[in-house]
């Protein structure tokens, strides 16, 4: 479980989050949805330990995030990846970390992201290295699987690649994807669960069913309704 | 996998991120010896002089490195990718630190087999003239002289990698900031070695030894630049390990 606990962090005088407390149950689809600086990427960087809460505590299974960094498959929104690397290269880098690494599943998915090993970083698309950051983080049996804006730029048939992937290879139960971004019609009926975030402050938190059902709205709708004025 | 495996899959990528300046640190000594080979018969200064640069070139490169192999990690956003691995700052800095050194070895090293091959080429009579005085040659000396270049090297390379630290913490102007510290720190260390020395009387225990002088002046210099040098990675360490963050 990742649990929020009265979370505050600042950068300069902006307040990406503001004292906020959630949770999020294990082996569910999550989604962390809110405009553009609305403290999403934020959230993600504070449970993969890239960042520290100001105030507040942040814990991943009961541990210090910093802790719990084996557990966690994070994709960040931008390109983290070596220029030089070619897809192999970064995989036998990242693989060597992590227990959880499945060769398997990498040799698979490689296959069905239409990738090749040996295609260099620097020489790809845009889609195809979102396609690349994908498969490195998914290619580990990771318990959370945290995902910033992956169709960020992704031209509409990378995009069905990268959500076919992800429903593929989700086990449910078991693992727990949070998907942060704003672009909501993509990943509508993959979640299971829903934060909506607004100027660092949960504004909704619920199952993305009872929205359906309960406001009879869908989660762009939702979204625009909770977001008026931005 | 290991912490060792880890260690080693972490070296080889920083290798990897330094072969650039591996590479022409190594191409330009070899030109230089090429150069000075083709103008040995012009004199002694067209050796000596080249050999000297060379040294400076095998020295001064690594610690461009190790500014260039801390920002570039930043500047390419890879260190979303180094914060995310399951590793600590002893690791990832220990194996930055490895990486330079190795480069200011092979650079130096290099620069050794150039002189030695500039002398046999300069000198016909050269290796007969080593052979004869072998035992008069004061390795002893050298090999302390090398030691404290790497000690001394380490040390800078560790101030490096701490001020990039403190100068991360800056919210802006954040590598006019890392110049600062780096020279704010370089300072205040200085005076603490003044003042350490004063206190120890250094200068009256090289006194009372002056056949050791030259001895006694590595061995002091080396322990206290390897102690200070390793102080400070630690410090770097420390605070990477608890403020950076992004």
């Amino acid at each position: 479980m990742i649990e929020f606990s009265q979370v505050t962090k600042q950068y300069g005088k902006v307040k990406a989050l503001d004292s906020i407390s959630f949770s999020l149950s294990k082996g569910r689809i999550i989604g962390l949805f809110g405009p553009n600086g609305a403290g999403k990427s934020t959230a993600l960087k504070l449970i993969a330990g890239l960042s520290r809460p100001d105030r507040g505590k942040v814990e991943v299974d009961g541990q210090n995030p910093q802790a719990a960094k084996s557990k966690i498959a994070y994709l960040p929104e931008v390109d983290y990846l070596y220029p030089w690397m070619t897809i192999e290269g970064a995989a036998c880098f990242i693989k060597a970390f992590y227990p959880d690494w499945d060769e398997h599943k990498y040799k698979e998915l490689m296959h069905f992201l239409n990738l090749e090993p040996d295609m260099k970083i620097n020489k790809i698309s845009k889609g195809q290295r979102s396609k690349a950051k994908l498969l490195l983080a998914v290619s580990r049996r990771a318990s959370y699987l945290l995902l910033d804006e992956p169709l960020s730029g992704v031209d509409i048939l990378s995009r069905e690649e990268i959500i076919n992937t992800l429903i593929r290879d989700y086990r449910e139960g078991e693992q727990t994807i949070v998907i942060a971004t704003h672009e909501i019609g993509e990943v509508e009926n993959l979640v299971d669960e829903v934060v909506f975030v607004k100027r660092g402050k949960i504004v909704l938190k619920q199952e993305a069913e009872v929205i359906r059902q309960e406001r009879g709205k869908s989660l762009v709708e939702t979204m625009k309704e909770l977001m008026k004025g931005e | 996998m290991s912490k060792v495996g880890m260690f080693k899959n972490l070296y080889q990528k920083e290798m990897r991120c330094l072969a650039v300046d591996i590479g022409v640190t190594l191409g330009i000594i070899i030109l230089m010896t090429v150069f000075a080979f083709s103008r040995g018969s012009l004199g002694h200064g067209y050796i000596v002089v080249p050999v000297f640069l060379m040294a400076g070139l095998a020295g001064f490169m690594p610690i461009i490195s190790s500014f260039r192999i801390f920002s570039g990690e930043w500047n390419n956003n890879i260190i979303y990718l180094t914060l995310s691995l399951p590793v600590k700052g002893e690791m990832v800095l220990g194996s930055k630190m490895l990486a330079i050194l190795t480069q200011y070895v092979l650079g130096t090293l290099l620069v050794a087999l150039s002189g030695i091959l500039l002398g046999f080429y300069m000198w016909p009579g050269f290796f007969q003239l080593l052979k004869l005085n072998y035992s008069y040659i004061p390795w002893g000396f050298y090999l302390s002289l090398y030691m404290l270049g790497i000690a001394f090297f380490t040390y800078l390379a560790s101030l490096s990698f701490f001020s990039q630290i403190l100068g991360r913490m800056v919210p802006r102007l954040q590598n006019l900031a890392t110049f600062f510290i780096f020279l704010g720190l370089w300072w205040v260390i200085k005076k603490v070695d003044f003042y350490i020395a004063h206190i120890l009387s250094l200068d009256k225990i090289f006194l009372l030894t002056p056949d050791k002088i030259w001895l006694n002046i590595f061995s002091w210099s080396f322990t206290i630049l390897l102690i200070q040098g390793l102080l400070i990675f630690a410090a770097a360490v420390m605070v990477y390990n608890r403020k950076i963050e992004l």
